[in-house]
């Protein structure tokens, strides 16, 4: 039996005259795990008795019930919190979130406080049930190469690479241009900082030349370069992507890094006012186009600033003594797999393949991005995927189906991490509020929605099934929404079949930041479902 | 010397088909027979009451009030009930009547079929009333164990029989078919976005069926993929497509739906849509283990 900590928090933004989180924390007494309540999450004398409670309990798993986990990834205090959990040995596959705040407070104002007591209580047993079901998964602990791969011909590029070799990190430039491109301005002052580069033993260029292919992680990339018709691999310890929109190959280059897009097919940093320049993969920094409404010298100021931070980011990481892997990938149950080769087919990063002797389908760790789209299509149920495991998908419509109340219109909703369970937070931030009736579960990806779990939505009596993903082409997964519209066309010729009309189920593409779209495609669908359910009964 | 395990064979609603595969085992049979006391068995012998036993393999759905009736009462007075072929397992062929409701059903087969005249639905005391959705026997009483297919294979279910006899569960392969098919692939084994065909076929639309290859990779859409394997793969040794008796694997809990999803990634959506019938296929053997209707 795993040890569970379950840590409420409650800050300002959650106490108001409607909610009482402690009641709420109360109803948990009984539970096996160990109950807190702070203040304040993020804060030093929080993360202290924490730090206390695990080792004192010693906890195997922490649910943290406050802010959005996407909200905790993605800002330093939480990246903080989350390296001290760790540290104190809580696995990183055994840390949870019960997302009270963006998506239940905050996203229904107008709610009674029966009706968000109901759905903070079905989030929060969501939370605890993965404890029971998720399994720690495996950390390599290797020393970084001090190799930094720079991709671009611009200055930012030049730049990020000047910083990085007087810091004594090796560093080569590639682009597939024949020769530098930055504006002739500032060639002088350029040009004195190439010629500073290539005396250097650590720098090198290469022109005529593309990255085709990326695997492994932060500390460890296995880049393969093509010049000339001739490809070969090369290790690296991070990337920095400083690429215009005219690169040629921009949109490929952004998918083999799985940078995130927003609504406009622009690039996204992980949090565009505190760390500008990280992606949201560790170990691949970006420097974004500038604005092109800036003049020319305000142009050249923010790439060389982003340059300057791109560096900086790479040099935090590459000089530590060691990095920390987590290992989170598909695994097969060779005894389940019967070598029907859906999965080589379906993976987009090449991670499966069949090992002839052993007489079952392997996955490569260096490759797989942990996308899940291979654990759906396999037929025969022998994958799972350490960080989102089917079990508890099935488990947590479960916990909702019961939490929910027959007289309300109910949706299940699937929301892919990438954008739209981030786009249901920037509802709950931005003051878009829609039904309560609607209940999230993060999936990792459009491609890892199982059609076994929308019929068990459906069967389980839910009225609508929401699948939100992201906007056609900017898939982290570069397949996840192709597959997941395919599969969708099938499931409902079958919903059909069985008396329930097709239109309730959704799919609705969106990209991170657009809340209120999020808001009212919730609210459009709520009174929809609620029109075609009158008519028919079902 | 301990007495012989007391066996007995009883049918619901199915076609006979599984007992006529017991049959099957011919001189086999003889050697099983000499291991237990056969109480009951409506093709070897007559007896109306069910009598008590140790071991029951019960063929066929429950779909009607006096299934219900008889699978409860058997229940009572067995040991091991174990469901034999993919009616008593999952619903099976019957179970496609769940696609519709019981008075769409009698109208269709009494009033509107083709070849009927002056038609009338049947009633009277002595006709068993069907029950709305028609039921796998575990979502009904309780079993020990499972030997699908449609029929079992005698080679299978011979085996079942030997393992209950030792005082185990029938044996269920954890894998899919394709295990034992053993076709070739060729564009299956390397990542790529589009499909691995242009259209589908039915098997009779192809002018020449490859037998080394697999039946997907040749636009065909085949059930065993998302089929548990135990069967030999008996239809592909005959050049035809897995129809998928054998039920989903054992992670997976629906097999339409995880054939669609594999199926979806592998053959033009689209087409598949508009010209099979998706859910007909998937659905053939296990929709009444899926459709929970309440
Ligand atoms: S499909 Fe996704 S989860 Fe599966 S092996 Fe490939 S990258 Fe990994
Ligand atoms: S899809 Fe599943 S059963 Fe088929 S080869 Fe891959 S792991 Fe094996
Ligand atoms: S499983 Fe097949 S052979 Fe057996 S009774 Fe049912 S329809 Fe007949
Ligand atoms: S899908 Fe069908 S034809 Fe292809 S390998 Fe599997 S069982 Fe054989
Ligand atoms: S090949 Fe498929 S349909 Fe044929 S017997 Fe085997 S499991 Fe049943």
């Amino acid at each position: 039996m795993k040890k569970v900590g379950l840590f409420f928090c409650q800050a300002p933004c959650i106490e108001g005259p409607k909610f009482d989180l402690q009641y709420l924390a109360d109803s948990y007494q009984d539970s096996a795990a160990t109950v807190h309540v702070f203040h304040e999450m993020l804060s030093r004398s929080s993360i202290d008795t924490m730090v206390r409670l695990i080792s004192t309990h010693k906890l195997d798993a922490v649910v943290l019930a406050g802010c959005s986990p996407e909200f905790i990834k993605s800002t330093i205090g939480g990246e903080a919190l989350l390296e001290e959990l760790m540290s104190s040995g809580v696995n990183p596959n055994m840390i949870f979130h019960a997302n009270l705040r963006e998506q239940c407070l905050l996203a229904h104002p107008k709610a009674t406080e029966e009706v968000l007591f109901r759905k903070a209580r079905a989030l929060t047993d969501v939370a605890l049930a993965s404890a029971s079901i998720y399994k720690p998964c495996e950390v390599i602990d290797e020393p970084p190469h001090r190799k930094v791969l720079v991709v671009g011909a611009g200055e930012a590029a030049l730049l990020a690479a000047y910083h990085l070799v007087r810091n004594n990190l090796r560093v080569n430039i590639v682009h597939p241009f024949d020769d530098w491109r930055y504006a002739s301005e500032y060639r002088s002052d350029m040009n004195l900082s190439r010629t500073k580069l290539e005396g250097s033993h650590l720098f090198n260029f290469r022109t005529a030349t593309e990255v085709i292919d990326v695997a492994g992680w932060a500390g460890d990339y296995e880049v393969t370069l093509t010049r000339e018709g001739e490809s070969a691999k090369e290790r690296y310890g991070a990337i920095i992507a400083a690429v215009g929109k005219d690169y040629p190959v921009f949109q490929h280059l952004w998918s083999l890094l799985q940078i995130d897009f927003n609504a406009d097919g622009a690039p996204q940093a992980r949090n565009q006012h505190t760390l500008a320049t990280r992606s949201a993969v560790n170990g691949i920094s970006i420097v974004l186009p500038s604005n092109a409404a800036l003049s020319t010298d305000d142009q050249f100021r923010d790439q060389s600033l982003q340059a300057g931070s791109a560096a900086m980011d790479i040099m935090t990481l590459l000089y530590a003594p060691w990095m920390r892997h987590n290992v989170a990938v598909s695994r097969v149950a060779s005894n389940e797999c019967g070598l029907c080769r859906t999965c080589t087919k379906v993976c987009a990063f090449n991670a499966c393949s069949i090992d002839e002797r052993l007489k079952t389908s392997i996955v490569d760790i260096r490759r797989c991005k942990s996308c899940g789209n291979c654990v759906v299509a396999c037929p025969a149920g022998a994958r799972d995927l350490i960080t989102n495991p089917t079990g508890h998908i099935s488990k947590a419509i479960e916990i909702f189906q019961r939490a929910r109340k027959p007289e309300e219109t109910n949706i299940m909703a699937f929301l892919c991490a990438g954008c739209a369970y981030r786009a249901a937070d920037a509802a709950g931030m931005d003051g878009h509020p829609y039904p309560a009736g609607l209940y999230p579960l993060k999936v990792v990806c459009g491609g890892r929605v199982d059609m076994q779990h929308i019929l068990q939505a459906f069967e389980t009596g839910f009225d609508g099934v929401l699948l939100g993903c992201c906007r056609e082409g900017h898939c982290h997964n570069l397949v996840g929404h192709l597959y997941l519209d395919r599969r969708v066309v099938l499931i409902r010729n079958i919903l059909e079949s069985r008396g329930i009309n097709p239109e309730r189920l959704r799919i609705l593409d969106i990209s991170p930041h657009e809340g209120e779209l999020f808001a009212k495609a919730a609210g459009e669908f709520t009174e929809e479902i609620q029109r075609m359910t009158k008519g028919e009964g079902r | 010397m301990t007495a012989k395990p007391r066996l007995a064979i009883f049918a619901l609603t199915g076609c006979s088909g599984c007992q006529i595969a017991l049959v099957d085992l011919k001189a086999e049979l003889l050697e099983v027979l000499e291991k237990v006391a056969l109480t009951k068995c409506s093709t070897l012998m007559d007896i109306k009451e069910f009598p008590e036993a140790d071991i029951t393999l019960l063929e066929g759905c429950v779909a009607s009030e006096k299934d219900v009736a008889a699978v409860r009462q058997i229940r009572n007075r067995t040991g091991k009930l174990i469901p034999m072929g993919s009616c008593a397992c999952f619903g099976g062929i019957p179970g496609m009547r769940n696609f519709f409701p019981v008075e769409a059903i009698m109208r269709r087969s009494f009033l509107e079929s083709e070849s009927t005249v002056d038609g009338r639905i049947p009633v009277g005391p002595r006709l068993p009333a069907l029950i709305p959705h028609v039921r796998p026997v575990d979502q009904v009483v309780p079993v020990e164990g499972y030997i699908p297919g449609c029929p079992p294979t005698t080679t299978y279910l011979r085996a079942g029989l030997l393992n209950l006899l030792e005082g185990k569960a029938p044996d269920l392969s954890d894998k899919n078919l394709c295990s034992q098919c053993g076709r070739n692939h060729k564009k299956m084994t390397t990542t790529d976005f589009e499909f691995i065909t242009e259209t589908t076929f039915a098997p009779c639309e192809l002018e020449e069926i490859d037998a080394t290859l697999c039946f997907l990779e040749q636009g065909v859409p085949c059930l065993g993929l998302a089929t548990r394997a135990g069967c030999e793969a008996s239809c592909l040794k005959g050049n035809l497509p897995c129809r998928g008796c054998m039920g989903p694997t054992t992670d997976a809990f629906d097999q339409g739906a995880k054939w669609v999803n594999a199926l979806a990634s592998l053959l033009p959506a689209g087409s598949l849509s508009l010209m099979d019938d998706v859910p007909g296929l998937g659905y053939r053997f296990t929709l009444s283990m899926s459709a929970k209707q309440k």
